[in-house]
């Protein structure tokens, strides 16, 4: 397999431009997702990776040979749709050998090539069945035996799991992580799902509009989002973002908003002592990323956030609480989403209307800058100055 | 207004030539209570919409409303607000004509004036965040976009029941969140029942006050969320629960010195006092199903664990906030959730520890819970 190199793509429809100076790296044998809302352009750079779609400026590389003006059947890229796009009246076997004999491959390698991806993908049983009698899930393993037969640089997944439904998904979800891992492939992954690129990618490219925003490992996407739009879209429920006005006193920062006030820790003061050009940051913290304080405290602590329980959710193993300040009112319909924190318990919920007290973890506590939506944490621990990296 | 009445459902049968789609269905919804109704695609969820709102007509049972029988009326004189899973928009009207046609239909029981029928679209629009788009027509709109425009037709009715058939599966996760506690929220104000159907346990869980458990036309069981998860009737109950659900593993009960351990292909697991007190009655060697939690094992490194039994690492998925590992162990894959992240990679040998003084046991046969 190849490392597969994006360097300043660009793709124009028109005077729309779907992909901006796009520049990504998918090493050899990693995952890669791309994932976005739909326009963000993970598409078009997906078609443009295959040789469907031209690449407007900029040039791709697999391990270093420019390939933009390949033709697809040249680039050695296998491909596995949405839906499937199997030969419904062959068998398991005749799908998946269908691309070795357009090659015209001798019997007896084409026997063995195929047997080894029916085995890997655990299809043995299914081998000689017709694939319009098997089960969604089934398809989709087939199709990825069809691709992984070629021996080709690179897959590109494309939405694999989008027409399955929840058990299916589920299962074939950690079978393909698993086969990547083990088989050692080079693959990019295209999905509007975060919980599937999160869980499947050795690394997450997030897009939005046309403009790649943070390729990370996933655990680094979620803890530490270099800028707003990633806070915002990763994670369920949504991390809080809370616009708040900082204020000095008694040698300590006080973060004021939405009804809500906290002292930030020393830790969190000094950074943006060093960081913050205006008064105005957003806090944004994850919902787990709290801990409930004991409500024997009478007395309210000053790094502590005061609320009520306007109304629970049971999530299973967890309950989802929303809060919303001590003195407001709990039961207006449409409530502002600043006024709005959402915590995630594991164990007992609290009932709704019981005052509660929490502590948000400062190591995971992000402060953006409402105007560019940085991270300004990020800025600190990359070293780099305030006013982000375009 | 009339006042609000508890809908219910006894014994009713729906059959579809030689397919029966609904048996000898029993619900009871109270007056401003919410009940989910939640099960596998074709489970009957949606054939309960259609004959409660009075689109079809069951072949027995009865539906009332109160004293009242609905299953005489018609649908407009049954006064049902249902949202359609398929949305059925009219193409033809704006997003704000689509929500207000209910309160401009013929043969209404109230009238609304115009200024009360702006006020109360834009209401719903707001609740559902799509006031800027109350021009636009459905052609121009998102799935999403639809499906929240089929929400605001139902609740901007003054209805004796609301039926939202999977009313939020086609938005984004964050606008899920927002929705579920906006829309019950709104729900709440009135005080007539809601029947809210998802094929999504958890929705149904986070979303009800009390939560139907509907598999293959009959009812499983009707419990409040925390007892249907915690305390699931059958298998194919703690199947449909939990993210991801129970790990639901075959075996047989025996006895080790005083001990109660569960034997299964090629491991066994030792089960706690308050397990053991559960089967007290059933014969050691019973065949049963052990549904053991994700959250209720561990999965250590062989290295440093010298306890537990010796597995092997299929499948790693970090999910941010937890990871979730699949184990080979003996003929079984097992699933373990944990909020802690020990880099771990396929084929790595492990040690699995089980603890739990909850785990769940069903009798193999019936798959009903042994209790």
């Amino acid at each position: 397999m190849a490392t597969i190199r994006l360097d300043r793509v660009w793709k124009r429809y028109g005077l729309i431009e779907a992909v901006r100076d796009l520049s990504l790296t998918c090493d050899d044998g990693e995952m890669l997702a791309l994932l976005g809302p739909s326009g963000c352009g993970k598409t078009s750079t997906l078609k443009m990776v295959a040789g469907i779609e031209e690449v407007s400026e900029g040039e791709i590389l697999f391990d270093e040979r420019p390939v933009s003006q390949l033709a697809p059947a040249e680039r050695n890229i296998a491909m596995v749709f949405e839906d499937y796009a199997l030969y419904p009246h062959l068998s398991v076997f005749e799908n998946i050998a269908f691309p070795l004999r357009i090659r015209r491959l001798p019997g007896a390698d084409l026997e063995r090539r195929v047997a080894s991806a029916i085995a890997l993908l655990g299809l043995e049983s299914l081998r000689d069945e017709s694939v319009r009698r098997l089960s969604g899930g089934a398809q989709q393993r087939v199709s990825i035996g069809r691709a992984l037969v070629r021996d080709p640089e690179l897959i590109l997944f494309d939405e694999p799991l989008s027409h399955l439904d929840g058990d299916q998904k589920v299962q074939l979800r950690a079978e393909i992580k698993r086969l990547q891992q083990t088989a050692g492939l080079t693959a990019i992954l295209v999905t509007h799902d975060q919980t599937e690129a999160i869980a499947m990618s050795d690394r997450v490219a997030v897009m939005n509009e046309g403009v790649l925003q943070q390729c990370d490992a996933p655990q680094q996407l979620y803890d530490h989002p270099q800028n707003l739009f990633v806070a915002d879209f990763i994670g369920e429920p949504p991390m809080n973002l809370i616009p708040v006005t900082l204020r000095e006193a008694d040698g300590a920062i006080f973060a004021d908003g939405g009804g809500w006030h906290m002292a930030l820790d020393r830790d969190a003061a000094g950074r943006l002592r060093r960081i913050a050009t205006s008064d105005c940051v957003i806090l944004g913290f994850r919902p787990e990323h709290v801990e409930v304080i004991e409500p024997s405290a009478s007395r309210q602590e000053a790094d502590t956030l005061a609320g009520r329980v306007a109304w629970t959710e049971m999530r299973g193993d967890s309950h989802v609480l929303t809060l919303v300040p001590i003195e407001s009112e709990t039961n207006s319909p449409a409530m502002s989403g600043e006024e709005q924190v959402t915590i995630e318990v594991r164990g007992v919920s609290p009932p709704v209307g019981e005052p509660i007290a929490i502590r948000v973890r400062h190591d995971l506590l992000n402060l953006f800058n409402p105007e560019t939506g940085r991270n300004l944490s990020a800025v600190i621990s990359e070293g780099r100055g305030p006013g982000g990296p375009k | 207004m009339a006042q609000s009445e508890a809908l219910k459902l006894t014994s009713v049968d729906k059959r579809y030539g030689d397919t029966v789609a609904l048996e000898a269905l029993d619900l009871d919804i109270g007056p401003g209570e919410i009940l989910a109704l939640t099960g596998p695609s074709g489970a009957g969820k949606t054939t309960t919409c259609r004959l409660i709102s009075g689109i079809e007509a069951p072949d027995a049972g009865e539906i009332l409303l109160g004293a009242r029988r609905l299953d005489n009326l018609s649908p407009q004189e049954r006064r049902v607000s249902y949202m359609f899973e398929s949305y059925a928009l009219y193409p033809q009207l704006s997003v704000r004509d689509n929500i207000a046609f209910p309160l401009r239909a013929p043969g209404r029981r109230m009238r609304y004036d115009e200024r009360t029928i702006a006020l109360r679209v834009n209401e719903v629009l707001e609740l559902v965040e799509m006031a800027h788009l109350a021009q636009r027509m459905p052609a121009a709109l998102s799935g999403g976009q639809k499906q929240r425009v089929a929400l605001c037709r139902a609740l901007v009715q003054d209805a004796t029941a609301y039926l939202l058939d999977e009313p939020i599966s086609h938005l984004d996760a964050k606008l899920r969140h927002k929705l579920r506690g906006a829309i019950r929220r709104r729900l709440r104000q009135s005080d007539v029942p809601t029947l809210w159907c998802s094929p999504d346990g958890l929705e149904a869980l986070s979303v009800a006050d009390r939560v139907a458990v509907l598999i293959g036309g009959s009812i499983e069981q009707v419990d409040p969320p925390m007892r249907v998860y915690l305390a699931p009737a059958s298998v194919k109950v703690a199947r449909l629960l939990g993210d991801p659900p129970a790990n639901l593993l075959e075996g047989e009960l025996g006895r080790q010195s005083d001990r109660l351990v569960f034997r299964c292909d090629g491991f066994s697991i030792d089960l706690p006092e308050a397990v053991a007190r559960r089967v007290e009655t059933v014969s050691s060697s019973h065949k049963v199903v052990l549904g053991v939690r994700p959250t209720e094992l561990t999965v250590a490194p062989a290295s440093g664990a010298p306890d537990g039994a010796a597995a092997e690492i299929y499948t790693v998925e970090p999910f941010g906030k937890y990871t979730i590992t699949t184990v080979r162990l003996g003929g079984c894959l097992i699933k373990s959730k944990s909020f802690d992240q020990t880099p771990l990679r396929p084929g790595d040998p492990v040690r699995v520890r089980f603890q739990s003084s909850s785990f769940l046991l069903f009798d193999l046969e019936t798959g009903r819970a042994l209790r």
